[in-house]
């Protein structure tokens, strides 16, 4: 991990070897598949995909490096990635870095218009524990606005607003999740209360205020 | 005095001449020189063996000098230094008290001695005195820190503190509690908050969690603060109800800017002026504004509404700016998180969505910004923030605009020379001008304890030092501390005394910082240039007041918006490349934890840890990706004729 760390270090761009880290990352993974970092080898691989769909060169720019560039290239590039998120995850559900592996995903499907699996992962990732307020304020909103604006399940919304509400008061989006959650409650207004949340899978359990 | 060259010249001449007087002139001249040289290379050494006895003597007195504490005149004695900028108001002196007093307990309760230094720093020599003392290791134990751009001291110099934040603070324990009340001459009435906060995690006592001590790029916790800020608009209450009261009568009640009512039908004074004090709205701000300046045209005197400086300035940009510009998230947040990033607003404005000529939010959000700026001191842009606090405290002013960091200074100026009155700022009241799109105040839920103190890695007294931390952010002390700063306390059962109340964090508001009109660089200088020089226009003779707002307005947009289309791109890929500077920090951080998990297994403070870094670093690697993806988006959307005359790059 060390050694593909050291290639994959992002700004030491002169001296970074994406293809040598990609294969330490896959040694890691194929002599010690059961080994303890496995999941950050696994993560580390899927933004090296990332990164090699989104920032292909960096010497074009606008209309030259669209078109250098094309879609499909980028979506082979995503779909490599996503597989091997969704892959180990289901091999290793539980693993030390879930809850970073499910926000990745969720990102992923969501640049892929999959909004639906999109707020699946981030809840997930939010069940795995996400352990800083700000990242869960973050992953809250997000899950909630998608729901909103692309699903259309106000319901949902609600109460993933309602959750920085009573859980993080201190971020910043405190007062827009507040207006947001009563601008959703007046859209579904047969919606369950907040506190008889908990029957479905998008349903938040409140943790509090607690630590990073 | 003649050039080498023209000595040179004469010498020769009067060789060839023969001519001795030259020669001797010459000669004589050039021994002058020569003692002229001497005794100014003597005196120059002499004034830097002054200089260097000077210092050593400064230092060795300072070195050998008795303790200021009674307590410990002889002993030999851990010494805690810490240092500051906060030079404000009564800080220095309240600070010096709590030194002392923590010197006490420590004697009476623990019996133990210990010397506690305080090293006062002016701000403007602060980083770079901060940074002298850690490159050469003498830095004190305790550095009051900066925010993000002192990522790289912190991760090189600091000692994180994340594994001591969840352990409780021993000043919080109600038996200590009850001492310090001692110590302090609080007396023995009970307090029903005696104790509430013990046996609680150190950072649970925070009113923020203790966010503001976390850093977000290193993923640890590393300062101790001390007290939370907030921006408040403060008025002289006497100045505003003199004014008012001179309205009220000249024009029998009717409200300022109005015209002259029926005195029989005019209101009691109270109920006139019970709006303005403070200002309900921002019209009522913006009446309340004119009447101080027709009061003082009436009156002779010499008196402005607002006290103005760049820094004041910066004070109601921070705000109002906030306020205008944050319905432009809709659309523009690409990744639903509620805020924006670089890339978003880029592709923002080259794909139309937001076009800075016609763009309403920002335009209310210049133009209220302008009719602020016309109300304060004439040339306020070459003033100095202490000029400002100055002319409020003088009376010359009748308001001002600053952080409560200011609290302290401006109380201890006026003294009892007139009551002030603190306030947020105005929003527009529904059916006023810009009421469409002012419509929330700006949040101050994001806003974190400030005043934060960090560990040093060359601390003799780690222990002691956090000790002494403790004792600072325990509710007993740091009311207490606060009370005497008058600023509002970081310790979240701490009480505030009224004036204070009005510097609580506002929680109700919409998410500030979300628009920003440059990148960085050269948009940025660009920016602040011709903002300048909008809001320091001065309106030509004959020119209706309307149709010079309008005027200077677009003067200043249409050309910062043709600035921004040429040099938002190469600002763009300048601060692209330094995205991942985060990342690396982090680096050393994660493979000390992967070590750490290999040798013992993941408990679960490694575990948090572990996450919260790798959190952090995929979100980083994903987004600096995806910004990469929207600036070649917002780039090729830009219109054909910008895109041909600029090239297809920045």
């Amino acid at each position: 991990m060390a050694l593909a760390r050291q290639a994959d270090t992002p700004d030491l761009e002169k001296d970074r070897d994406p293809k040598r880290a990609r294969e330490l990352y896959e040694r890691l993974l194929r002599d010690w598949p059961e080994h303890i970092l496995t999941d950050e080898a696994v993560l580390r691989l899927a933004l090296l995909s990332i990164q090699e769909a989104y920032i292909p060169d960096t010497a074009v720019w606008g209309d030259m490096w669209i078109a250098r560039f094309p879609l499909a290239e980028r979506d082979r590039l995503e779909t490599e990635a996503a597989r091997r998120l969704e892959e180990h995850l289901k091999k290793r559900p539980g693993g030390i870095l879930a809850a970073p592996m499910h926000v990745t995903l969720g990102n992923l499907y969501e640049r892929r218009g999959r909004w639906q699996e999109a707020v699946n992962a981030w809840i997930a990732a939010d069940a795995a524990g996400i352990p800083g307020l700000g990242d869960r304020a973050t992953l809250y909103h997000r899950i909630a606005r998608v729901a909103e604006l692309k699903l259309g399940q106000y319901d949902v919304a609600a109460r993933w607003y309602e959750r920085i509400v009573t859980d993080i008061r201190r971020d910043a989006r405190y007062y827009v999740a507040l207006l947001a959650a009563e601008r959703c409650r007046a859209k579904a207004p047969s919606a369950p209360a907040p506190s008889a949340a908990g029957d479905d899978a998008s349903a938040p359990a409140s943790a509090g205020e607690g630590g990073r | 005095m003649r050039t080498p060259l023209e000595r040179r010249g004469e010498r020769a001449w009067a060789e060839t001449a023969g001519w001795d007087a030259v020669r001797k002139r010459q000669q004589a001249a050039e021994r002058q020189a020569t003692r002229g040289r001497r005794v100014r290379n003597a005196l120059g050494l002499a004034i830097l063996a002054g200089a260097f006895v000077w210092a050593a003597t400064h230092v060795a007195s300072r070195v050998l000098a008795p303790t200021e504490s009674p307590l410990l005149e002889g002993a030999e004695v851990p010494v805690v230094r810490f240092c500051h900028w906060q030079l404000e108001g009564r800080n220095v002196q309240a600070l010096h008290e709590a030194c002392r007093l923590y010197e006490k307990v420590q004697q009476s309760e623990f019996g133990r001695r210990v010397r506690v230094e305080q090293l006062e720093i002016p701000e403007r020599a602060y980083e770079q005195w901060v940074r002298t003392q850690l490159i050469g290791r003498t830095a004190p134990d305790l550095i009051e820190m900066l925010g993000t751009p002192w990522d790289n001291l912190v991760v090189r110099y600091f000692v994180p503190i994340t594994d001591r934040v969840d352990k409780p603070n021993p000043y919080n324990s109600r038996a200590l509690d009850r001492r310090l009340a001692a110590a302090l001459g609080q007396g023995p009435e009970s307090d029903a908050r005696e104790g509430a906060l013990e046996g609680v995690p150190w950072r649970e006592t925070y009113v923020d969690g203790m966010e503001g001590g976390w850093r977000v790029n290193l993923q640890d916790y590393y300062g101790m603060p001390l007290s939370v800020f907030t921006i408040r608009a403060f008025a002289n209450r006497n100045l505003l109800a003199e004014a008012l009261r001179w309205r009220w009568e000249a024009k029998a009640g009717a409200p300022p800017g109005g015209a002259a009512g029926d005195a029989a039908d005019a209101p009691d004074f109270e109920t006139f002026a019970r709006p303005y004090l403070p200002p309900r709205d921002l019209g009522s701000f913006f009446d309340l504004a004119r009447t101080i300046e027709e009061f003082a045209a009436a009156r002779g005197r010499k008196l402005v509404p607002i006290a103005g400086s760049r820094y004041t300035e910066k004070m109601f940009r921070a705000k109002y700016w906030s306020m205008a510009t944050y319905s432009l998230v809709d659309g523009a947040d690409a990744n639903h998180d509620g805020l924006l990033t670089d890339a978003e607003r880029l592709r923002a404005v080259f794909t139309g969505q937001v076009d800075y000529r016609t763009n309403a939010p920002i335009a209310a959000g210049h133009e209220v910004l302008f009719e602020i700026t016309r109300h304060f001191n004439p040339g306020f842009m070459a003033a100095q923030r202490d000029q400002a606090v100055f002319l409020f405290a003088q009376g010359y002013a009748a308001m001002i605009a600053t952080g409560t960091w200011d609290a302290g200074s401006i109380y201890e100026q006026v003294g009892g020379d007139f009551d002030i009155l603190a306030f947020d700022y105005p929003v527009p009241a529904p059916g006023q001008k810009y009421s469409d799109v002012f419509r929330h105040r700006v949040s101050e839920a994001g806003e974190t304890a400030g005043f934060p103190f960090g560990l040093t890695k060359f601390s003799r007294h780690p222990d002691l030092a956090i000790d002494f931390m403790h004792f600072l952010t325990s509710r007993r002390v740091n009311e207490w501390l606060n009370l005497k700063f008058r600023w509002f306390p970081a310790n979240r059962e701490a009480r505030t005394d009224r004036m204070l109340e009005a510097f609580r964090p506002k929680l109700d508001g919409v998410t500030g910082g979300i628009w920003q009109m440059h990148i960085g660089g050269d948009t940025e200088r660009l920016y602040l240039n011709r903002y300048e020089a909008y809001i320091g226009r001065t309106r030509p003779r004959g020119l209706a007041y309307d149709a010079f707002v309008q005027e200077a307005y677009e003067k200043f947009i249409e050309g910062y918006a043709a600035d921004y289309a040429a040099k938002a791109p190469s600002d763009f890929v300048s601060k692209w490349r330094d995205g991942y500077s985060g990342v690396v920090q982090t680096e050393v951080s994660l493979a000390d934890i992967r070590g750490r998990m290999l040798r013992a297994g993941p408990g679960d403070a490694l575990r948090t840890n572990y996450v919260s870094l790798m959190l952090g670093q995929a979100r980083r690697i994903e987004s600096h990706a995806i910004d990469w993806l929207e600036f070649q988006e917002a780039l090729a959307a830009r219109p054909r004729e910008v895109q041909a005359r600029k090239g297809a790059g920045p």
